[in-house]
């Protein structure tokens, strides 16, 4: 065979090997990449669902330890008086104690609902919703709030940003022994920043959100995560904690 | 051996033919119907040719119908996909095509158009496999156009290469760079062919009402 005969053959098996492995590793790439995809997508899916069975298992130890504890003694205060041992002084208190706590369990039933699905959200928008938190946790801890949260945004959006707001508040509450959070909320005209802080002992976010002593961070990492945000927390040991998110707004 | 091997390659294509045309109704998707017609009728001109060349007749037209109709499929896809920036360069790929091959001479065969279309396909399927991942809510492997975007790939980027210096391989006349032409082509035809036979066999995705 002549050399450049053989030269050219060369060349013909180099060229058409080369781009056929350049084809086959493309392809793999992709198929690989979709497959990595898929992975993440099931994993947030599980995600999700265990938020939404944390979610409920809260919403059925508060009604089962407020609203039913409550119910059930006024129905016992109740049984009571119908039966005629006791004194007619003694049936009027049951019914005094028995009205208060109808009263109590209905102030607990509307909260319940508030955490639930707030009203308000639908009505009134997420910026009224987050200035309505201090008037709803008043009595328990004081709210300071710097409220400049975009209108019109997405409704998806604004339930996650007001459940992960709620669950700090109740983290707070539970833990870090403050009596004062700091709140600030604001915007450019893509991104929605959400500024958290407590004046409480503080804890290591990575040792509490890895350890599973709670589902509360697990809970607001995986709403953050859902929705592309960005989620910061700086803190020193033994001192207050701060989270800092960034969403990506879709406005409607 | 190599009459053997070529003669597999061009009865393999009988294969995704027969499975496309039993499974017609249950194609995936519209552009998988739309690429079958094209696939049949160049399929069919493909056995023209095949026995043309083989009584010796000169076979060129049809290959360069082959090519107008991948052409057609291109635009198609294009249409179906709404792919808007790439129906202009399609139709450019087009008169590019007629104005070559009435300066060639319709009989003859135009490897230039050859290069230029089926890179074009090739990328243009490339990057449609890209897109596919994003589109697609279960593994990319159950749909038939995944299995369609890697034949066309992989037939385009495969046979390109000898297609670039035909002219000059042609005028050489060297019978061991023919021959390699020809098991190239021949492998590249069977694995392809098995590629649109997984393809026409994709169901759709049942629906729950």
């Amino acid at each position: 065979m002549p050399k450049e005969n053989s030269d050219i053959l060369v060349l013909l098996i180099v060229s058409t090997a080369s781009l056929l492995s350049l084809s086959i590793f493309f392809i793999v790439m992709v198929y690989r990449y979709q497959k990595r995809m898929a992975i993440k997508q099931s994993e947030m899916y599980l995600k999700v669902l265990q938020a939404q069975e944390d979610e409920r298992n809260v919403i059925a130890r508060d009604i089962h330890d407020g609203l039913g504890a409550l119910l059930g003694t006024s129905h016992l205060l109740l049984t009571q008086i119908l039966s005629s041992k006791l004194s007619e002084q003694d049936k009027l208190k049951n019914i005094e104690t028995a009205t208060l706590m109808i009263s109590e369990a209905a102030k607990e039933a509307r909260n319940a609902s508030q955490s639930l699905m707030p009203d308000s959200i639908k009505r009134f928008g997420l910026k009224a919703t987050i200035n309505d938190l201090k008037v709803l946790y008043a009595n328990r801890i004081e709210i300071k709030l710097n409220n400049d949260c975009p209108e019109n945004i997405e409704n998806l959006l604004e339930l996650h940003i007001y459940r992960i707001i709620t669950e700090l508040i109740n983290n707070t509450l539970k833990h870090a022994r403050a009596n004062t959070v700091f709140l600030n909320v604001s915007h450019t005209k893509h991104t929605i920043f959400i500024e958290y802080y407590d004046n409480g002992i503080g804890y290591d976010f990575k040792v509490n959100m890895y350890a599973g002593t709670g589902n509360g961070l697990k809970n607001i990492k995986n709403r953050v995560e859902l929705l592309q945000g960005e989620i910061e927390q700086s803190h020193e040991q033994n001192k207050a904690m701060k989270f800092t998110f960034n969403y990506h707004i879709k406005h409607v | 051996m190599i009459e053997a091997l070529i003669d597999i390659a061009f009865y393999s294509t009988l294969v995704p033919l027969l499975i496309g045309m039993f499974n017609f109704k249950h194609l995936d998707d519209k552009l998988i119907k739309v690429f079958f017609v094209c696939f049949s009728i160049n399929s069919v001109l493909d056995i023209i040719g095949y026995y043309l060349a083989h009584q010796s007749i000169k076979n060129h037209i049809y290959y360069n119908a082959v090519d107008m109709i991948t052409i057609v499929f291109l635009f198609i896809v294009t249409r179906i996909e709404k792919d808007k920036w790439v129906s202009p360069m399609v139709a450019v790929l087009f008169i590019f095509s007629c104005y070559n091959l009435l300066a060639n001479g319709i009989l003859d065969f135009s490897s230039l158009n050859y290069v230029v279309i089926y890179t074009f396909q090739s990328i243009y399927m490339a990057y449609k496999l890209s897109k596919l991942v994003e589109e697609v809510d279960r593994s990319i492997v159950k749909y038939s156009k995944f299995w369609l975007y890697v034949g066309l790939i992989l037939f385009g980027f495969s046979t390109i290469s000898v297609y670039i210096m035909f002219e000059y391989v042609m005028k050489l006349g060297d019978s061991s760079v023919i021959l390699f032409h020809s098991v190239n082509n021949s492998i590249v035809c069977i694995i392809v062919n098995v590629l649109y036979s997984k393809s026409f066999l994709c169901q759709k995705k049942t629906q729950i009402y």
